[in-house]
């Protein structure tokens, strides 16, 4: 959990954030991941500029003069850095997401911070060529080998890439 | 239970896509079970941002389903942001190599849309001067290398008929971040897309999404004149596409030269496209025909498969033979399509022989 003497700083670099309603989509170039925070996630991570200790942090990300409690603000610190949004060391302990509804009760739940990986949909996946490459073991000479290897799937076709052919799903935008 | 035939998947698609793209479309008069079993196709589709455009705040966003939605949502919208980053280094790099480059289709349709998230697209596409392609290559293999693939036409010639000056004189001025990117002007890029789309068969169904949004967000004073050009088949065509936009998705098309024309559609017409959407035939064909089948001679069930997805492409062989979008039969189109594919398929069946043996003559 961190102290009150700890000055929390976002992280700023590689990272592409987009605000839609209700949420803030943050994806990590370091990484290749995608998250969503919500409101108070959002407040509480924009509020990190290493400068605001936890009350401090739960006065600034707090909205209509209400407060953002210190209980909320914690969880928020800690699942961010988890999602390795904060500068620093990840914070491995700390409150379960159970025990921080306890502390605000269930009235408050609507501010408790949450930060969401976003995975792709099963079948969206399939529209990225990585979702239909059977790469072969190695490279081949010629495009027969490849499909021989397998590649023959109804959406696949042979191309050359990287050296070596390649079964992938044609992309025409 | 309902049988389930491509033309009822494509026609469930199309009822959830139409006006999906306006702020307020209208009710989806969809089952929750069909909704969910189109789900997996609409993703392939890459619809899924658009379709929780249309299913957020009804009671489809609550579901599972919608959920999934969401997140494809969640995912286009970053991806528009990489997009639009990658687009401007590429754009950079062909400015410091002199290469005057147009930009078509994903992005510059993209930002028409109500969110640019909403219409997903995987590569860039810009049509550059003819004679810069080498230009270009060298200044986009300069390290490091592009995260996007780059789709760049060397010139107009293949996807259309006017020259890249006059493209080029008739273009616009669109911001991305901090500078400006030049884009075919509103006339040109309506009619680029819609023959774009019927040249593959307009298997993706967001290609007639893109048309409805162009024609119902064009601007005041749009030449229709310029965009369907001089040529009569080509005005057609164009219309066709446009067309084709309202039967099957809704499109205003009011005072369009398209108005009534969707009634007048060909039964075929309709039904290709939306066994298209049902099946994913995919797009063109890179794999030469007698290598795609020498591969899978030892399964004769994906032969058969590779024939049939290479013969039975009625919309593209219409416009291969520059033939009308009228109620005759296509099979006489596809017929004059491969013969004139003739002298290309022997050239493909001597190469595919020589290089199998690699001794012969």
């Amino acid at each position: 959990m961190r102290q009150e003497s700890e000055r929390p700083q976002a992280r700023t670099s590689d990272l592409v954030v987009k605000e839609v309603a209700e949420e803030l989509l943050v994806y990590d170039l370091a990484r290749q991941r995608a998250h969503s925070l919500n409101r108070v996630a959002a407040a509480v991570w924009r509020a990190c500029d290493g400068t605001r200790g936890v009350a401090a942090l739960g006065v600034a990300a707090g909205e209509s003069g209400q407060a953002v409690p210190v209980e909320a603000v914690q969880y928020a610190l800690q699942v961010l850095g988890r999602a390795r949004l904060l500068e620093g060391p990840v914070d491995e302990g700390g409150l379960t997401r159970r025990e921080v509804m306890a502390r605000l009760g269930t009235a408050a739940a609507v501010a408790l911070p949450l930060v969401t990986t976003i995975i792709a949909p099963t079948a969206a996946q399939a529209q990225s060529p990585a979702a239909c490459l059977q790469e072969n073991e190695g490279p081949c000479t010629s495009v027969s080998q490849c499909c021989a290897n397998g590649c023959g799937g109804a959406n696949c076709v042979c191309v050359f890439s990287k050296d070596k052919f390649r079964c992938v799903r044609p992309t025409i935008d | 239970m309902q049988h389930v035939t491509p033309e009822w998947t494509g026609g469930i698609i199309a009822q959830v896509l139409a006006g999906a793209w306006r702020a307020g479309g209208p009710p989806l008069e969809v089952e929750p079970e069909e909704f969910q079993r189109i789900a997996p196709r609409l993703h392939e589709t890459g619809t899924g941002a658009l379709v929780w455009w249309r299913v957020r705040g009804t009671a489809f966003a609550d579901t599972e389903t919608g959920d999934g939605f969401h997140q494809a949502y969640r995912l286009h919208t970053l991806e528009a942001e990489l997009h639009a980053l990658r687009l401007t280094d590429v754009l950079c790099r062909l400015d410091a190599a002199g290469v005057d480059a147009l930009v078509i289709k994903g992005w510059a349709m993209a930002r028409r849309y109500p969110e640019v998230g909403l219409r997903s697209y995987t590569d860039l596409d810009l049509i550059i001067r003819p004679g810069q392609a080498e230009a270009a290559k060298v200044a986009l293999a300069v390290p490091p290398a592009l995260e996007d693939p780059v789709d760049v036409h060397d010139g107009p010639s293949r996807i259309d008929a006017l020259g890249f000056d006059q493209l080029d004189e008739r273009s616009e001025a669109a911001p991305l971040g901090a500078r400006l990117v030049r884009i075919l002007g509103a006339e040109d890029h309506l009619r680029l897309l819609a023959l774009h789309a019927l040249r593959h068969g307009v298997f993706r169904p967001i290609w007639l999404v893109d048309l409805a949004v162009c024609v119902e967000d064009r601007p005041p004073g749009f030449d229709w004149e310029r965009c369907l050009g001089p040529v009569r088949r080509q005005r057609e065509w164009v219309i066709g596409a446009i067309a084709l936009a309202e039967r099957l998705l809704g499109a205003h098309v009011e005072d369009t030269p398209a108005a009534g024309r969707a009634r007048a559609l060909p039964g075929w017409l309709i039904r290709e496209v939306l066994r298209n959407w049902a099946c994913d035939t995919g797009a063109s064909h890179p794999e030469l025909v007698f290598d795609a089948l020498i591969a899978r001679r030892r399964h004769p069930r994906l032969a058969w498969a590779e024939v049939r997805r290479r013969w039975d492409r009625p919309i593209e062989a219409t416009l291969q033979v520059g033939g009308p979008f009228n109620h005759l039969p296509r099979w006489p189109f596809q017929v004059v399509a491969v013969a004139r594919r003739a002298p290309t398929l022997l050239r493909d069946l001597r190469r595919t022989i020589t290089s199998d043996n690699p001794g012969a003559r």
